[in-house]
């Protein structure tokens, strides 16, 4: 996560800001599949395949957020802002459905202060 | 888009839903700024205020799913539109405010105002309003077929978004009593809302293992009203307030049509008597309609020898207004320390709490088989021409909550340099159970004692360190027995309907079951360095250690690894930068067990 300000002219302030976050989770196979699969077949005759069973939980998340703000003083009253915001989520492991997807989202506005 | 009453449509914007949801609260604030300004004008002393507006409006898009990049924030293409924030602050002569006020979207915005006039009268009032978009389980998984046993899904709000409001008003009110130093009388009140809908599913068993989702309206509302006082007198503090809460669920229950219980091989309904969910359209997902009442009353005394004392008494009363249950909790809590002795503090703490939960009778519905060998019966009250064992359902559900907690301890810090700390600490609880044995043996009572050691230094400038350790050693945890794998018995003929029950197979487990530890230690370190001005590390870490070696079959150990670093970097006054990283390693070592659903 980081954030900078810089001022380019006298009259203008820009901030640029980001975040990066990332998860990964996940668990070992369990022990000796083989063995449960065929007791399990004997007591109730199904055929149960539990392989994949420790994958179900796997985590493989990252977010990313960048933001740019703008603002413009016209004089010491009035300011002119303005902004670009960008979020990503991806879900790299996902079980069931998907819930990756981004938005942005942009904004104008003008400030006073008597 | 969004979906009400069998329809969907697009949100609706505009000036009139704005007034609608946020004028009353701008006009409630602009007369709040009206009048102090106008009390302002009666003297001659200027005011001192500061003001900001903002306006603008903004558009918003997005792409793929909404439900987690944008899950507490309104950023699909609808949310696009006009925004304000007001805020500002005034003060003149012994009168001051303070407010702010934020609106982004007609579901989203929040708004606050703090007042003070000579200090005798303090008033701060908030609200605030948000959407949570929840997820949409689409049951991809329960589809599959072995035999003749079906497992199979069906959802009747495909593709709906579940979507929560969540809004809340609170004002907190003092009044310091000018005639009586000490003294102030106080009131809070707190609502809630909850709007929208959630998934609820449920589950139709024996003809096919069908699971069915609908969606579930919430209208909850949950309304706090609180009062009290303190007076402070001599070395005395004294406090005592009186909570109560509402909370209704205004939303309507789903139903759904439970399936017909027929045997999935073709032998008809032989399982009617023995399922109280079927063949018949039923509410599902109620939630109870619920209120609680509290008093508390606590004492602070500064006593002499750099001792102080505190005691306080809590009994609340939660009642399930539906099922008229109800909930009493007294507690009393001591706690006394001291500084005395140079280098030393040193405190001790006491703690009863009795809590009595009403038992439930639960009358089990007992249908009537309608075909198969037991037809005409109920399974309780079967066909005298079977011979299977069978027992009267109905029960009287004694409640595990109902239970005596004791609590004593003592801490100790000791200061063995100028800058090095040491801390010792011992607990003992007891949890005494009423109505629940977490033994074979029929013993109802929980101990845990807890050691805890530490050191805080700082052994150089810019350096901060801290090293612990803790161990819990607990007797009985609370346990389910022998609720997992039967032991080896010989079953009666005559399969499910007229042989060995599976209530019987259920009584012939003998592993107890807890996530409860018998032996848990933790060691934990932190470091801080900040050496230079515009750099700073912080570094963590704790090993876990739990086990439970008193279970029959199922004892597990546990071993946790946590180590986490933050870096702060600031190169210039206008740039910052903070790097964290978290690593868990658990191993877990126990029995598993898989409940395997036939019938």
């Amino acid at each position: 996560m980081g954030v900078i300000n810089y001022r380019p002219l006298e009259k203008l302030n820009l901030t640029l800001s980001g975040s990066y976050t990332a998860s990964d989770g996940g668990m070992d196979a369990l022990s000796d599949y083989s063995t449960l699969c065929s007791q399990l077949a004997d007591m109730v005759s199904y055929s149960y395949d539990l392989h994949t069973v420790h994958t179900y939980s796997d985590l493989d998340i990252t977010q990313k957020e960048l933001a740019l703000q703008a603002a413009y003083h016209l004089d010491d009253n009035f300011t002119l802002g303005a902004g670009i915001s960008y979020l990503r989520y991806d879900d790299g492991e996902p079980y069931l459905y998907d819930g990756s997807g981004d938005a942005y989202y942009v904004s104008i506005g003008m400030s006073y202060t008597p | 888009m969004f979906y009400k009453n069998g329809h969907y449509g697009k949100r609706k914007r505009g000036l009139t839903m704005i007034c609608k949801k946020i004028l009353p609260k701008i006009v409630f604030l602009t007369f709040m700024c009206g009048l102090s300004f106008y009390s302002w004008a009666e003297d001659g002393e200027d005011p001192v205020y500061d003001l900001k507006i903002d306006v603008g409006y903004h558009y918003a898009d997005d792409d793929e799913s909404i439900s987690k990049v944008g899950e507490y924030n309104i950023l699909d293409h609808t949310s696009s539109g006009p925004d304000m924030n007001i805020s500002g602050r005034a003060q003149k002569n012994d009168l001051f405010l303070d407010f702010h006020s934020r609106y982004y979207h007609n579901d989203d915005f929040d708004g606050g105002i703090k007042g003070d006039y000579k200090r005798i009268i303090e008033e701060d009032f908030s609200y605030s309003s948000f959407e949570h978009f929840l997820d949409h389980d689409n049951m991809s998984n329960l589809c599959g077929k072995t035999g003749a046993v079906v497992v199979n899904h069906e959802d009747f709000n495909a593709g709906k978004d579940y979507i929560i409001r969540r809004s809340e008003e609170k004002s907190d009110t003092t009044i310091n009593l000018p005639f009586s130093p000490g003294t102030d009388v106080h009131f809070s009140y707190r609502r809630q809302k909850r709007e929208g809908h959630r998934q609820a599913m449920t589950l139709s068993h024996c003809g096919t293992c069908h699971v069915t989702s609908n969606a579930r309206e919430i209208n909850e509302e949950t309304e706090d009203y609180k009062a009290g006082f303190t007076k402070k007198f001599s070395i005395f503090t004294m406090v005592y307030d009186y909570f109560h809460r509402e909370f209704t669920e205004n939303g309507a229950p789903p139903t759904n049509t439970y399936d017909d219980p027929t045997h999935p091989g073709g032998s008809g309904d032989i399982f009617d008597d023995r399922i109280q969910y079927g063949d018949a359209t039923l509410v599902y997902d109620l939630v109870p309609s619920m209120k609680k009442d509290m008093h508390t009353a606590k004492l602070n005394a500064s006593l002499p020898a750099n001792t102080n004392f505190f005691a306080s008494y809590v009994f609340s009363n939660t009642e399930n207004k539906d099922a008229d249950l109800e909930t009493d909790t007294s507690t009393a809590t001591i706690k006394v320390t001291n500084q005395f002795f140079p280098g030393w503090r040193l405190s001790g703490h006491f703690k009863y709490q009795d809590i009595d939960n009403d038992d439930v009778f639960v009358d089990i519905i007992e249908p009537v088989s309608t075909a198969g060998l037991n037809s005409g019966y109920t399974w309780y009250l079967h066909n005298p021409a079977l011979d299977y064992d069978s027992f009267d359902p109905d029960y009287i559900r004694e409640s595990a909550l109902s239970r005596e907690v004791t609590t004593l301890g003592f801490d100790a810090r000791y200061q063995l340099l100028k800058k090095t700390f040491l801390i010792f600490g011992y607990e003992r609880e007891t949890v005494d159970r009423k109505d629940y044995a977490v033994t074979d043996d029929g013993d109802t009572e929980s101990t845990t004692d807890t050691c805890k050691l530490s050191m805080t230094t700082r052994p150089c400038r810019g350096v901060k360190l801290r090293l612990g350790y803790q161990l819990a050693d607990t007797d009985n945890p609370f346990n389910l027995v022998n609720g997992a794998c039967e032991s080896s018995f010989i079953a009666d003929n005559g399969g499910a309907f007229n042989g060995t029950q599976y209530w019987e197979r259920q009584n012939e487990r003998i592993a107890d079951l807890s996530n409860q530890p018998t032996l848990a230690q933790e060691i934990s370190g932190d470091m801080t360095w900040s050496a230079l001005r515009n750099f700073s590390v912080t570094a963590n870490y704790r090993f876990i250690d739990k086990e439970n070696d008193e279970t029959d079959v199922s004892d597990w150990q546990s071993q946790s690894h946590i180590p986490s670093i933050s870096i702060t970097y600031v190169p210039q006054p206008m740039i910052d930068f903070n790097v964290s990283y978290v690593f868990d390693r658990t191993k877990t070592e126990t029995l598993a067990n898989i409940p395997v659903f036939d019938g």
